[in-house]
């Protein structure tokens, strides 16, 4: 069981900066969720994680190490596409894994990729965009790694191998092991993931438990009889995140105590006030888009 | 051992053995179709045949050799020609008419044909299996081996291509699954040699039955086609080990760069303000291209029984380059980011 500590990440290109100043830390045992809109810098942390690519600055620290080659004996890892070897059959593979890695279970790779309905003869080129990510997650999770390092490891699946494959996460935080994935699909990670940190342009924009967050975060919608009203410093309240206001409607985004910033917009003279519940999906939303996750907040309370 | 490389290798051999299988059965073929031709040919003395003074006299020796001799006085040339069938023909051409000539011997392959000076003329002695050398065969090796060295080259750039998530997050440092890599191929390039010497044995008894000589000398050859084509492949590696792609750009004008850059060293000699540029920048650079070393002739020049300490200069060299190249090559795939 390891945990793995970020201190301070950042990873530049040039001028761009991929991570910006990342301080995560992932405990053992635990399955973490790692979100982000495209180019937010997920897959390069990953990559600096693994030392794949070296960071700027900052450290990365398995159990207050610094990772070692020795260390890739318990490290799994799914990058976010396919890195077969297009020339190679599955079989062939299983085999290059069974040779590197002393703790390979051949036996579970070849049911994993029965249950994905994998064809193990078949060269690499000749599989689909999901087989390939079947397969990738079959070595994986046949590898007996103390830490899965997972970039999108249901990219290209269907549905039923998508399932699978959470499963098979859940699985693997239950034996002690941690997993650290990434994904578009919020839902999965609301799934599976008990932590999350949402990147955003490098820079972690949200961290904390899932229960946590949704327990705490809850948009209060004021509805005020006319359009001049006056919010008095209410946006500058410290458990205030974000506020929206249109016409009569203002909608205030409260990282705690929700009942107390309905009150406030009471007192500021809003007729009707209600606290609606937040879904990870919006969470995520309001952390890189609030905008956009106003106007989805929106739409799902009309319905 | 590294797995993904050794299967590349295997690859790379089973095209290779393939190939020379189908010469081979290419040379089977032209032995049959040329079949009256090795076994009891007079072609190279049909005229002396054919001439009406001609007295052509036909034996069978207690071994079982034919022998055929031809006495042309009014040529003053006597032919002995004992044909051995298999083992090939040992011919005696004694000709008083020919002004003396110095002695000589020169080789055509198995075909050795030593001229020697005597009282009246000169006797020309042809034997068509003589001693083949193994440095004859190194040739063969170091061309299949080349071939190779030019198809595995580039395989830590292979790596770098979409393969470094797989290649680099394993339990061994870089430097380690660089230098395993290397020597994989190292060894699939040995095989190769080795393959390529097989080979031109086997074609060689299609035809004749070999009588193989090993000297110091064929050593020194061998030396220099194995450390060629290794240092060939370590060149190519150290050129592409930093690429994530377009390194098969670099392997493919790596032939033609290679050898324009020892052919400008070697043939354009410091005449003027060109040709002397010419000379300072790639003199130079010549020493560091392999083919440059790849000179099988000339450790076999000594009579092949004695070698001058001259010789060893291109082995080392070659020795040199593939360690400093295969260095080159780790010492950047380490840095390489994916």
């Amino acid at each position: 069981m390891s945990t793995i500590q970020i201190s301070h990440l950042t990873k530049r290109y040039g001028r761009f900066a991929a991570v910006d100043d990342l301080s995560l830390e992932i405990p053992a045992g635990s399955v973490f969720g790692l979100l982000g809109p495209n180019g937010a810098g997920k897959t390069t942390t990953f990559k600096c994680m693994l030392d794949l690519a070296r960071p700027t600055s900052g450290t990365v620290l398995y159990d207050g190490k610094p990772l070692a080659p020795e260390a890739f004996e318990k490290i799994a890892y799914v990058p976010e596409r396919s890195v077969l070897y297009e020339w190679m059959t599955v079989a062939e593979h299983l085999e290059m894994e069974r040779r590197a890695f002393r703790a390979f279970d051949t036996k579970r790779a070849f049911e994993l990729l029965a249950g994905f309905d994998v064809d193990p003869r078949k060269t690499a080129r000749k599989l689909s965009k999901g087989m390939r990510t079947a397969v990738m997650a079959a070595i994986a999770f046949a590898r007996n790694a103390d830490i899965l390092i997972l970039d999108e490891p249901t990219s290209g699946l269907d549905p039923v191998n998508q399932r699978t494959v959470l499963s098979l996460i859940i699985n693997e935080a239950a034996k002690g092991h941690s997993v650290i994935f990434s994904s578009h699909q919020v839902g999965q990670v609301e799934r599976a993931a008990e932590r999350i940190a949402v990147m955003d342009r490098g820079r972690m924009v949200l961290s904390g438990e899932i229960d946590e967050l949704k327990a705490d975060r809850k948009i209060v919608e004021g509805i005020f009889p006319s359009e001049s009203y006056a919010l008095d410093g209410l946006a500058s309240d410290p458990r205030v995140a974000h506020v929206e206001c249109t016409e009569r409607i203002c909608r205030v985004l409260v990282l705690s105590g929700a009942d107390e910033i309905g009150n406030a917009l009471a007192q500021r003279g809003a007729a009707g006030v209600r606290i609606v519940d937040l879904n990870l999906e919006d969470i995520f939303l309001y952390a890189v888009s609030p905008k956009t996750a106003d106007a989805d907040v929106v739409a799902g309370a009309r319905q | 051992m590294n797995y993904v490389e050794w299967l590349r290798v295997r690859r790379a051999l089973k095209i290779t053995l393939i190939c020379l299988g189908a010469l081979l059965a290419i040379g089977g073929v032209a032995r049959v179709a040329t079949w009256s031709f090795w076994s009891n040919s007079m072609l190279h003395i049909s005229s002396l045949l054919n001439d009406k003074d001609s007295h052509v006299t036909h034996l069978v020796l207690p071994n079982g050799s034919k022998e055929t001799i031809v006495d042309n006085p009014r040529e003053r040339v006597h032919v002995t020609i004992v044909d051995n069938g298999y083992a090939g023909k040992h011919i005696e051409i004694m000709d008083r008419s020919a002004k003396p000539a110095s002695g000589g011997i020169d080789y055509a392959g198995a075909t050795q044909v030593r001229v020697m000076p005597v009282r009246g003329g000169k006797l020309t002695v042809v034997d068509t299996n003589a001693p083949t050398f193994v440095g004859d065969y190194a040739v063969f090796g170091a061309i299949v081996a080349m071939i190779l060295a030019t198809c595995l080259g580039a395989p830590l750039a292979r790596e770098n291509d979409g393969h470094l998530e797989i290649a680099a997050t394993k339990p061994r440092s870089r430097e380690f699954l660089a230098l395993q890599a290397l020597l994989t191929d190292a060894g699939g390039i040995v095989l190769a040699f080795v393959i390529g010497v097989a080979f031109a044995f086997v074609l060689h008894a299609i035809f004749q039955e070999p009588a193989v000589s090993f000297t110091p000398g064929d050593g020194l050859a061998v030396a220099i086609a194995v450390l060629g084509s290794l240092a060939w492949y370590a060149m190519l590696a150290a050129a592409t080990a930093s690429l994530h792609r377009g390194y098969g750009t670099i392997v493919g004008f790596a032939w033609p760069g290679a050898l324009i850059v020892v052919a400008v060293a070697l043939l354009v000699t410091p005449v003027n303000a060109l040709t002397t540029a010419l000379h300072y920048v790639f003199v130079p650079l010549s020493y560091l291209d392999p083919l440059r070393y790849l000179n099988l002739e000339a450790s076999t020049n000594t009579g092949r029984m004695i070698v001058s300490p001259h010789a060893y200069f291109e082995p080392t060299m070659l020795a040199v380059l593939t360690l400093v190249y295969s260095a080159l090559a780790i010492l950047q795939w380490r840095r390489v980011e994916a």
